[in-house]
């Protein structure tokens, strides 16, 4: 029986034997694999594990990229132009093959480099032990002043060598009582030596001399014996690196230019007293009649999209907790809804009162402040009868409802209950992105997206369909790293068309991407660049409770 | 013909029967490329620099051990030579890169999601140490066999069980911290 360690290692045999779809792999150890599952079933720990490995491994062994267009045709150029730069002449296979005695042909000349390659530790080998036999026999010559052998100094020498004269046998002659000792020295004795005597000794010195000459002593060994021995040709191949002008150019990466469809534009005020169906309409539950509140002017989900009820002149939903908007208050159509908005605005001037009542979704987590303006008018707006539907959550969890699975998502009949959040992260890592849910609820998500955590989030049921979820990022810029002009904090919504693209892959997938350097920042920077709105890309998946 | 046919005439100079040897390989060799520096035009570039270097010691490959061994390794090489001296990884962005799947997606809104976990899961392995990095990649994602792996990084079998063991538990961890073990099916 395997323990949980050795089962451990075993997940591994067993993964490769799936993953290569080794079938007499798995035959071989089916004893073991037998007994994996059978701990498995036991054990949540390796099942974990191996379930882990497997759906990584399964995932890993079907990653491959596309070969770009013409990759083909660039290669084949690349390897033409080498071709034609190449010094040797190009001879096809088949004439090198059919070549008689191709001692010099291509062909050979390839295998006996390749000779020389594949046995070129033997040469290095032998060439060490013949140069330091010249060099023994080199010292025994110069050291015992032995006799150079022929065939050495020609080799150390590479000069044609004289061969040595027979000496000439100098025979004695009858000396004169005074004369000095023979030889050299004779010459310089006390008596004459004979004149033919003094004849023969000259002619001998002279071949002395000349034989000296011929034998030279090895001066500079190393050099000389290098020169024997390496080719004047270099053999080798030698490494090549590819010129310029092999490489086929790079391609320039292609950028967004235009903004992803789905963006919404803001309107900087709303008509008196109209209501927007297509707006996000964020209606308030309070009834409250005609109040002359000031309508908030923060730039949030209210202004979006012109006037709704709901937000008569309520302190609705101001987003921008900085209130930098100009809106003015609605013509008392609205409930004076929103008063628990979700950001708090600035005041505006209301024109109020609204009547009517309102229904609210509302479960927003910020505090409106707004303060009261003045009443301008009293005139009331219209009644809105039909207020944009929207749920409580409250009463949708004590309600029957019937969830239909064909019904679209963020529909009654399949309201949102999950969703799962995919962040890849690319930006300035000196910055942190956090990452939250503004409607319908407040929420943190994830707490720095630099980590790129993904989640899986619960929450509703939500009746809202999937692009009315508002989400911000809150980045807190690290302006002492980077002292770029860069705000320290900085809240950007998901409807903030300057900084976010926002991309519907389908019914239920949403991609956000940012650009969390403001605009203006980067406008002003020495060498501005485009937007790239890849620093954080979140990928939202809505779950219905149908699904 | 055959592959051994096809090297003999590279071998001799032969284009043609070059270009139809590395069809077999090129692939291979771009995806190598790619999940090493993550960058499809660099990879492009690289790959090209591997053909070239291939075609330029092919006349060395002596037959002792298996062609694509010696593919790979060239490749290696050169691969390695050059990011360290040209390209920094870090600093490359995936964004652009369309990965292929070969599992049978059915919605666009799969792909999506399965783009993004690719590039994710890419991400973290160019986290992983080059020694282990290297023999994760060929062999659970090119399905090079242990033999090979040792014949081109030219360390023993064992080594590259350990290596790969390794491997996959650092990823494995990896992928636990991010949450990413959720959304893989």
């Amino acid at each position: 029986m395997m323990d949980c360690n050795e089962i451990k290692i075993f997940i591994h045999k067993v993964l490769d034997g799936i993953l290569l779809n080794e079938t007499e792999y798995l035959e071989k150890y089916k004893e073991e694999y037998n007994e994996l599952f059978s701990h498995m079933e036991k054990c949540l720990s390796c099942s974990y594990e191996y379930n882990s490995y497997l759906k990584i491994l399964k995932f890993l062994k079907n990653l491959k990229v596309s070969l770009p267009s013409n990759f083909d045709s660039k290669i084949h150029q690349a390897l033409l132009k080498m071709h034609q730069k190449d010094s040797k002449p190009y001879i096809p296979v088949n004439t090198v093959t059919t070549q008689k005695g191709g001692m010099f042909s291509m062909i050979n000349s390839d295998k006996l480099k390749k000779f020389i390659h594949d046995n070129r530790s033997y040469i290095i080998s032998t060439g060490i032990h013949l140069l330091l036999l010249l060099l023994f026999l080199n010292i025994v010559v110069m050291q015992q002043t032995l006799t150079t052998p022929t065939f050495i100094t020609k080799i150390i020498t590479n000069k044609p060598i004289e061969i040595k004269k027979q000496e000439i046998e100098i025979k004695r002659e009858e000396q004169r009582p005074d004369a000095g000792s023979e030889g050299l020295e004779g010459l310089k004795g006390g008596g004459m030596s004979s004149p033919k005597l003094q004849q023969q000794l000259m002619i001998k010195q002279a071949q002395v001399k000349q034989i000296n000459k011929v034998f030279t002593p090895i001066q500079n060994l190393r050099t000389q014996v290098r020169d024997i021995f390496v080719p004047k040709t270099q053999i080798a191949v030698k490494e090549t690196k590819i010129r310029s002008d092999f490489r086929v150019p790079m391609q320039p990466k292609t950028q967004i230019t235009s903004p992803i469809s789905g963006s919404i534009t803001r309107p900087t005020s709303q008509q008196t007293g109209t209501r927007n169906t297509e707006g996000m309409n964020v209606p308030g539950n309070y009834s409250d009649s005609g109040r002359p509140d000031g309508s908030p002017s923060g730039t949030g989900i209210g202004e979006q999209k012109g006037g709704t009820t709901g937000r008569g002149g309520g302190t609705g939903i101001g987003f921008n907790p900085f209130g930098t908007g100009t809106g003015s208050g609605n013509q008392g159509s609205g409930p004076g809804a929103g008063r628990r908005g979700l950001g708090g605005g600035l005041s505006g001037t209301g024109t109020g009162p609204g009547s009517g009542p309102g229904i609210s979704i509302a479960p927003g987590g910020g505090q409106g402040t707004a303060v009261v303006g003045s009443a301008v008018s009293s005139q009331s707006g219209p009644v809105v009868t039909n207020a944009p539907s929207a749920i409580d959550t409250t009463s949708v969890a004590n309600r029957q409802v019937t969830y239909k699975p064909n019904a679209p998502i963020g529909s009654r009949e399949n309201p949102i209950t999950e969703i799962n959040i995919l962040v890849e992260f690319n930006g300035e890592t000196l910055f942190t992105h956090d990452f939250y849910l503004a409607y319908p609820e407040n929420r943190l998500l994830i707490r720095n997206a630099r980590f790129a955590r993904s989640e899986v989030i619960r929450l509703g049921p939500y009746a809202v369909p999937p692009e009315q979820f508002l989400f911000y990022w809150h980045i807190t810029a690290n302006q002492w790293g980077l002292d770029r002009g860069v705000p320290l904090y900085q809240t950007i919504y998901t409807t903030d068309a300057q900084q976010v693209r926002i991309r519907k892959v389908s019914e239920n997938v949403i991609q956000y991407k940012l650009e969390d350097m403001p605009l203006d920042v980067i406008r002003q920077m020495n060498n501005p660049k485009e937007p790239d709105y890849d620093d954080v890309i979140i990928t939202i998946v809505y779950k219905g409770a149908a699904q | 013909m055959e592959e051994k046919q096809l090297i003999l005439l590279a071998q001799q100079g032969d284009i043609q029967a070059f270009e139809e040897l590395i069809k077999r390989y090129k692939d291979n060799i771009f995806n190598l490329a790619f999940l090493k520096v993550l960058d499809k035009n660099v990879a492009e570039d690289l790959a090209q620099e591997s053909i070239i270097r291939i075609f330029e010691k092919i006349k060395l490959f002596d037959f002792k051990g298996s062609f694509s061994s010696w593919v790979y390794k060239v490749t290696y090489n050169t691969i390695l030579k050059s990011v360290q001296k040209k390209f920094k990884v870090e600093n490359i962005s995936i964004e652009d890169t369309e990965i292929l799947n070969t599992t049978e997606v059915q919605s666009i809104e799969e792909k999506i999601i399965h783009q993004q976990i690719f590039k994710k899961l890419l991400k973290l392995i160019s986290q992983l140490p080059e020694e282990l990095q290297i023999v994760l990649i060929l062999h659970d994602i090119q399905g090079v066999k242990y033999e090979e792996i040792s014949e081109i990084l030219d360390i023993n079998i064992g080594t590259v069980k350990s290596r790969l063991f390794n491997a996959r538990k650092t990823l494995k961890q990896l992928c636990e911290k991010e949450n990413l073990l959720d959304w893989l099916k």
